[in-house]
């Protein structure tokens, strides 16, 4: 296998409004998931008392 | 006062199985968890959930045997066994309470530390059998899929969009990938003493692509290692043709690596993780690795997007050069970046440079131009890590601009 040369050539530079964005969406979409766990919680804890409870 | 005893105890059961589901979905490695928050958050999530899950189905365990012994003037220990005794689906949930405490007990670092990962994975694997195992006493005692409820569509909802994520992503697709690209070792180099970079080809890699900075879980497959998948970094961009891996001696696995042969067949699972281009910020980039951690480095090294002088790398070694120093060196000059070369002895726990730096009061402006302006990919020991974020931190770099990843399992 001829592994000397690499093919690889870098991809296009990101805009600077890509950059931009992405120092506070990733960080929105990340909250969201983060949110996963009370959100989904209290759905469960919701749905009991809605169905009358024990 | 029974009543409430029953109903808390039903109530935790709800919130600890609900924790569970979660924490299912958080390890089948979903495309869309991994790219958000990264493999190694969704796994620190998981683990952080055990406990709580472990506390919760106690106490749902003690709230229902206590609450119905008083409402039944029954003493509680013979309420356990009537529980035990009261049908299949009962006994079911028993055995899955059972699996859960081995399951949590063996994942407290204390435990993990002790076992082999292969042993601790086997006990892991039983996770599903507790899921299962806990489902039928829900039909027969509890009101989760009561018919005509509101709470019968959330839980099963969530219920199958578990179970969908746990085949589709933990055996669906990797049995898919690993049948079509047939990945096989197609040559091993030694890099350094203890340190092999290892090259797999495989069937239309084109599509199957490991960017760079990302990192796979590989299952060689020999008589000693095919029971163990390790987490590596790729070290080269994906060019079509190869992955290639470079791995350090550390453990018996990774010892072993150092001898494979070509033409052993390997297992993959990814890509996984986001240390890549894709959470970049800023068009100025520092790239710092320590010992091993060279290796995704000079993979984003390879085709990071970037104009010449953007890019600054700095290689941090213990005591002889770092690891692909020279194929570094030689990028850095392709690519036009600044490299910084740091070797010695560390300073103190709480320092990332070498003893001579340290004591000169160096830091990270020393070696980067506005340090505020660019986005900082970081790869070495969780604690030089650790001190690298540490100083970037004080010298005011924001936090969507530091990018790191622990492997995790």
């Amino acid at each position: 296998m001829n592994i000397a040369t690499p093919t690889t050539r870098p991809r296009q530079i990101p805009s600077a409004a890509t950059l931009r964005t992405r120092r506070t969406r990733r960080y929105t979409r990340k909250d969201i998931v983060e949110a996963l766990v009370p959100i989904s919680s209290a759905i469960a804890v919701a749905l009991f008392f809605a169905d009358g409870g024990a | 006062m029974p009543e409430t005893i029953i109903g808390t105890g039903i109530l935790a059961g709800l919130v600890g199985t609900n924790l569970l589901l979660i924490m299912f979905i958080l390890a089948a490695r979903v495309p869309l968890i991994e790219k958000i928050v990264g493999h190694d958050r969704a796994l620190t999530l998981h683990n952080q959930l055990g406990k709580p899950v472990l506390y919760l189905i106690t106490a749902h365990f003690a709230g229902l045997v206590v609450g119905t012994a008083l409402t039944t003037e029954t003493p509680v220990i013979q309420q356990v066994v009537n529980y035990w005794n009261a049908d299949g689906d009962m006994l079911k949930a028993f055995l899955a309470f059972a699996g859960m405490i081995i399951v949590v007990v063996s994942s407290i670092v204390a435990a993990r530390r002790v076992l082999p990962y292969a042993v601790w994975h086997a006990i892991h694997l039983a996770t599903y059998a507790v899921l299962l195992l806990s489902i039928p006493h829900q039909f027969e005692w509890g009101g989760m899929f009561a018919e005509g409820t509101a709470a019968r569509i959330y839980w099963a909802s969530l219920f199958i969009v578990t179970v969908l994520s746990v085949l589709i992503f933990r055996v669906i697709v990797p049995v898919v990938h690993n049948l079509r690209h047939r990945l096989v070792v197609a040559r091993v180099d030694t890099i350094a003493p203890g340190v092999v970079s290892v090259y797999i080809t495989g069937r239309d890699l084109d599509r199957w692509i490991f960017p760079s900075g990302s990192f796979g879980q590989w299952r060689f497959i020999t008589p000693r290692m095919m029971w163990e998948a390790h987490p590596f970094s790729v070290s080269a961009a994906p060019n079509g043709r190869y992955i290639r891996l470079t791995v350090r001696a550390l453990g018996d696995n990774t010892t072993a690596l150092q001898r494979i042969r070509v033409g052993t067949r390997v297992w993959a699972e990814g890509p996984y993780g986001v240390f890549t281009d894709t959470v970049r910020t800023s068009p100025k980039v520092v790239l710092m690795a320590a010992g091993i951690g060279a290796a995704p480095i000079r993979a984003l090294l390879e085709d990071l997007p970037a104009h010449r002088g953007d890019v600054t790398v700095i290689l941090r070694a213990s005591d002889a050069e770092p690891y692909l120093v020279n194929e570094i060196t030689e990028l850095c000059r392709s690519r036009g970046a600044k490299l910084v070369t740091l070797s010695g002895g560390r300073a103190n726990t709480a320092s990332w440079l070498p003893t001579e730096e340290w004591a000169n009061g160096e830091n990270i402006t020393h070696y980067v131009h506005k340090p505020r302006e660019c986005d900082y990919y970081i790869c070495g020991p969780s604690e030089w890590m650790a001190n690298v974020r540490a100083d970037l931190a004080a010298h005011n770099v924001p936090a969507h601009a530091v990018h790191w990843e622990e492997f995790a399992w």
